[in-house]
């Protein structure tokens, strides 16, 4: 009798201390969701038209969709409690400065929206914020290819990269004096620089204009242009690469080390280096850490932009507990020149934008993660709504990543 | 037996002391998203939509509802997040005529780890 | 006369060297008996205290042994420690007694192996760190060697009773094609112990100390690049902020025990045994100025009760085992100048394993039988975005062993066991919606093959040999093989060893 209460002492007196948190088991109550959209203010008589709305349940997969529109508002019935990813897609109608009618599409998101119960029947309501950008008048960046492709024997060939510009206006515009510039930060490199100018003006470390004399080079619209870092045929050295003898412009360096040299096509046009930060030639980023950006400088000459937008920095490395003062230089293009700005980064290692937000809200990518060994062949592409190019300044929007090269299609 | 009372009950007394030790569990905060302008220009009215996405799980929160120039979320995981506000603003400049402008405003880097948790932003219009 | 007193003579001093031989066969093979039962593999599971393995056995052993070990299943059960794997090694165990005070333990063993079609896991030790491994979508076959040795002593003093042991494992694991991922473990537990007789209950505390640390890199080797490494967080989730090339960590911890058992100075009657561990297992990034990304609790706690009666005729228990998991996750300041300040934790990833049982044991002769029934619980959540699995399994588990002294310096042993895992309810949340198609797939099986009942069956034969001119030595050879199946899958598994004991 002794041993029985000891052990049913001590059991009991071990078994009180293992604690265990309990979870409630849970019931699924549904509550309505009704969703209200509302219009940009820079866009009168705004309409919706026609839209449907989807919500995802984040745990079930299951999707629940509802196109019956009521003043601007559409309500999804009995939906379960949870997460949901919401997705609206419709048509505004709205009166354009001329007083003629026209339509956009559009399309807003809101991840993570929680569909709560009501203790009053009381339906859960949300906003979603439509954005209407009419497609931007002018040259983008429509392209560009910074993987490089693969040889035979699986190693990588980088000297085949190029970039296409293109014409998103109803007119004919001309590239002379239109630069392509690289940003000088990286946007896998966060570091808090002095001074910081980025929302004003773009960091940059080579900047290559298109020649002529104000009409020479034409782009007609909807045309894009070839720009090649290098206008050779590439097969020769590379057979899954391609031949960028049809570019219209290289760009072509001259080395100050004779064992690496550039390599010039006669028959293309080079682009003129006001500046790079390569002693022998350039080349883009393989695995796209920088920004692109096709600006239009209002200086003539490159002295006057050499002497006139050169600024150093200075930040801080840190590695532990020491701390290192660091400095550098680049150059600067102020955000009014900046005509399209794409950045670029990968997923793993994304830090930043290196363009102000106004330039470019979002980045582009080839791969998921630095080193990625599935990048190559591949190019960031910008999409097209109708017949024109997509241009919202958010490259994430309006940009198919890991496109294959169209030069490769 | 005594002396097996007194154990037992000195490890339980851990047990139980330390069965829930070294727990975080202040999972949420509340934030709000102010925009501000320049000390020239008045904020009439603003439309658009605030993201935030936590940098930890890359888990992105969005909110059309504007209180003046603020947007607020009920509930988010605390963390620290990046932030982009797009959308269109009337303001006036100098207390002059409303104009209608596309806006920006954005952050690489904010925490949400207080209880409520507020950031200012500055409102860069769009050309 | 003389021949026959010559012949009468000689038959006597055969008869006596022959009873002689025979007395010390028949202890050996005792000893085997006693240590190889399966009352004594019961029984070992109340003794972790160094102190109680003074009177663990009452002979000694030593085994010298070489091994082969091998799985191998159709899909794998647990698809990161892979579909198959295979071990060769050495091994050294004894059991003895120093006079009428002292006892030792003491073995070593090296192993060489590997493991196949590892997924989802580029660490090693999986079922110890889990879920913080380091994973990518590739896999592959591991090769590994493993070195152990462990040693103890307990010392008798008047009504007291010290003991103290140490065990050490060290192991390594590589591949030898992208992605490479290879891992060095050391692990190294201390334990110290004491009992006092009081009223005829021996009352044991003992207290241990765990050393872990593993290092974790992931290579690439071919001039193509790279895949993606994941930061898994738990429930197929990762950390996203630091997937991709943050490929080098390491595991560091320091953990402690404590344990309690009371049972009968002779061994019979009622007795109790309580533990409870938490080893914290902390996962640093290497190329983050060693930023800690995530700690690992790991709780178990133990209890059992029961009653063993005089000689081991029987013996039955009850008990309980819970392991409880609590992972800790960083909130990583701003990435500037590559430095990220610890900003805070958030417990995002919690499991739980319950196993209640009761167990039963008879030794009727030459037969032994154990027979177990009991209840698993099992619970993992994911604070956010929320994710859910728990089951709960009934099983039952029987175990048959049969020895036979062949002719006088032969023992054969026959083992059988069965058991039956039922999975009585089950529950799974997760965000599919949010995940792509390789992890949703991943995280289907995962949860496919732990929500299964499953039933196991498995069978070996051990032969004891003594020679003739040494009846304290003896050669054994040892074969067990066993089956696993569910609806899913199926499996075996192999062990087979041969050696000399004394």
């Amino acid at each position: 009798m002794k041993n029985s209460k000891l052990l049913l002492v001590a059991a009991l007196a071990t078994f009180a201390g293992f604690a265990s948190c309990s979870d409630d088991d849970s019931e699924t109550p549904v509550n309505d969701l009704k969703v209200t959209v509302t219009m940009p203010l820079t866009i009168q008589d705004a309409q919706l038209v026609s839209g449907t709305l989807t919500a995802t349940n984040q745990a079930t997969s299951k999707v629940y969709s509802q196109d019956t529109i009521v003043s601007n508002s559409l309500t999804l019935r009995s939906l379960p409690v949870g997460v949901y990813s919401l997705v609206f897609e419709g048509r505004v109608q709205y009166t354009i400065a001329s007083g003629e009618k026209t339509y956009a599409s559009v399309k807003q998101t809101m991840d993570n929206y929680a569909v709560t119960q009501s203790a009053t029947n009381v339906a859960n309501t949300e906003t979603l914020a439509l954005e209407i950008y009419n497609a931007k008048e002018g040259l983008l960046l429509t392209e560009i290819f910074f993987t490089g492709t693969t040889t035979p024997e699986g190693k990588q060939y980088s000297d085949d990269q190029y970039f296409k510009v293109g014409n998103n206006s109803d007119d004919t515009l001309y590239l002379d004096g239109v630069a392509f510039v690289e940003s000088a930060f990286l946007t896998v490199d966060k570091q808090d620089y002095t001074p910081d100018l980025m929302a004003d003006a773009l960091s940059i470390d080579a900047i290559y204009v298109f020649p002529g004399n104000g009409q020479d080079y034409p782009i007609a619209p909807g045309e894009e242009k070839l720009v090649a870092i290098n206008a050779i045929d590439h097969t020769e050295a590379n057979p899954n690469s391609f031949d960028l003898t049809v570019a219209d412009f290289e760009i072509y360096d001259e080395s100050s080390n004779p064992n690496i040299t550039d390599t010039d096509d006669q028959n293309v046009t080079n682009m003129i280096n006001w500046y790079d930060y390569s002693n022998t030639y350039f080349f883009m980023h393989n695995r796209g850490f920088k920004a692109y950006a096709l600006v239009k400088p209002e200086v003539k000459t490159q002295e006057e932009f050499l002497a006139g937008y050169y600024y150093e920095y200075t930040y801080v490395f840190r590695f532990g507990e020491y701390a290192f003062d660091m400095d550098g230089d680049a150059y600067f293009i102020p955000n009014t020149w900046v005509i399209d700005a794409v950045n670029l980064s990968v997923a793993d290692s994304y830090e930043w934008q290196v363009t102000s937000e106004t330039l470019d809200a979002g980045w582009a990518h080839c791969g998921e993660v630095d080193h990625d060994q599935n990048r190559y062949n591949k190019s960031v592409i910008r999409k097209k709504s109708g017949n024109k190019w997509l241009d919202t300044n958010n490259s994430t929007n309006d940009f198919e990543s890991d496109a294959k090269a169209s030069m490769l299609k | 037996m005594k002396p097996l009372i007194y154990i037992i009950m000195c490890i339980a007394a851990a047990v139980m002391t330390n069965g829930c030790a070294d727990e975080y569990s202040d999972y949420y905060t509340s934030a709000e998203v102010n925009i501000v302008a320049g000390d020239t220009v008045s904020i009439l009215q603003m439309q658009g939509t605030c993201t935030v996405t936590c940098l930890s799980n890359e888990m992105s929160w969005q909110s059309s509802t504007w209180n003046g120039t603020t947007a607020s979320f009920e509930r988010l995981m605390r963390g620290p997040y990046s932030i982009l506000v797009t959308g269109t603003a009337a303001i006036s400049v100098n207390g002059g005529a409303r104009e209608v402008h596309s806006f920006r405003a954005s952050s690489s880097y904010t925490e949400f780890l207080d209880h409520p948790s507020s950031v200012d932003l500055p409102m860069h219009l769009l050309q | 006369m003389k021949h026959i007193l010559s012949v009468l003579a000689l038959d006597l001093a055969c008869t006596m060297v022959c009873v002689s031989v025979r007395a010390q066969t028949d202890t050996t093979l005792a000893r085997l008996s006693e240590h190889r039962s399966l009352r004594a593999a019961t029984d070992a599971t109340r003794r972790t205290n160094p102190a109680l393995r003074w009177e663990q056995y009452g002979s000694n052993l030593l085994e010298v042994a070489a091994y082969y070990d091998a799985r191998g299943e159709k899909d794998a059960f647990v698809m990161q420690e892979g579909k198959s794997q295979w071990a060769v090694g050495g091994k050294v165990d004894s059991y003895w007694q120093l006079g009428s005070k002292n006892v030792v333990w003491g073995g070593a063993s090296y192993q060489q192996g590997g493991r196949k079609e590892v997924e989802w896991n580029s660490s090693s030790d999986f079922r110890t760190v889990y879920p913080y491994v380091l994973a990518d979508t590739l896999g592959g076959d591991m090769d590994g060697e493993r070195y152990t040795f462990y040693g103890g002593c307990a010392t008798r003093l008047g009504d007291w009773t010290v003991g103290e042991e140490l065990s050490f494992r060290a192991e390594h694991e590589w591949r030898t094609y992208d992605p490479r991922p290879r891992g060095i473990v050391t692990d190294l537990t201390a334990r110290l112990g004491a009992s006092c007789d009081w009223h005829d209950y021996r009352w044991a505390v003992g207290a241990g100390l765990h050393f872990y640390k593993q290092t974790n890199d992931v290579d690439f080797y071919r001039e193509a690049g790279v895949v993606p490494e994941y930061q898994m967080t738990g429930l197929g989730d990762d950390y996203e902020r630091f997937k991709g090339n943050n490929t080098s960590a390491y595991y560091k911890a320091l953990g402690w025990e404590a344990c309690v058992t009371v049972m009968p100075a002779d061994g019979n009657g009622a007795w109790f045994s309580g533990k409870i561990a938490l080893t914290p297992y902390k996962r640093m990034l290497t190329t983050l100025n060693a930023l800690p990304l995530s700690k690992l609790n790991v709780w178990n706690y133990s209890a059992s009760a029961g009653w063993m009666a005089p000689s081991g005729r029987w013996y039955a228990w009850a008990g309980m085992a819970l392991e409880r998991r609590l992972g800790n996750e960083l909130i990583a300041g701003s990435s500037s100048s590559t430095e990220y300040k610890e900003r805070g934790y958030l417990t995002m990833y919690r499991n739980h394993l319950l196993r209640t049982y009761a167990v039963g044991g008879w030794n009727l002769s030459d037969w032994e039988l154990r027979a177990e029934a009991g209840w698993q619980d099992y619970q993992a959540t994911y604070e956010f975005p929320t994710r859910e699995m728990t089951f709960s399994k009934v099983y039952s588990r029987l175990d048959v062993q049969w020895h036979k002294e062949l002719k006088e310096r032969t023992l054969l042993t026959l083992r059988g066991n069965a058991s039956l895992w039922h999975n009585v309810d089950d529950a799974v949340q997760m965000p599919y919606a949010l995940m792509d198609e390789a992890r949703a797939k991943m995280v289907q099986q995962c949860v496919l093959m732990v929500q299964n009942s499953y039933l196991t069956a498995g069978g070996g034969l051990r032969l004891d040999w003594l020679p003739r001119w040494k009846a304290s030595f003896g050669i054994f050879f040892d074969i067990d093989g066993g089956y696993r199946g569910n609806d899913e899958t199926s499996g075996y598994e192999v062990h087979t060893s041969a050696g000399l004991f004394f």
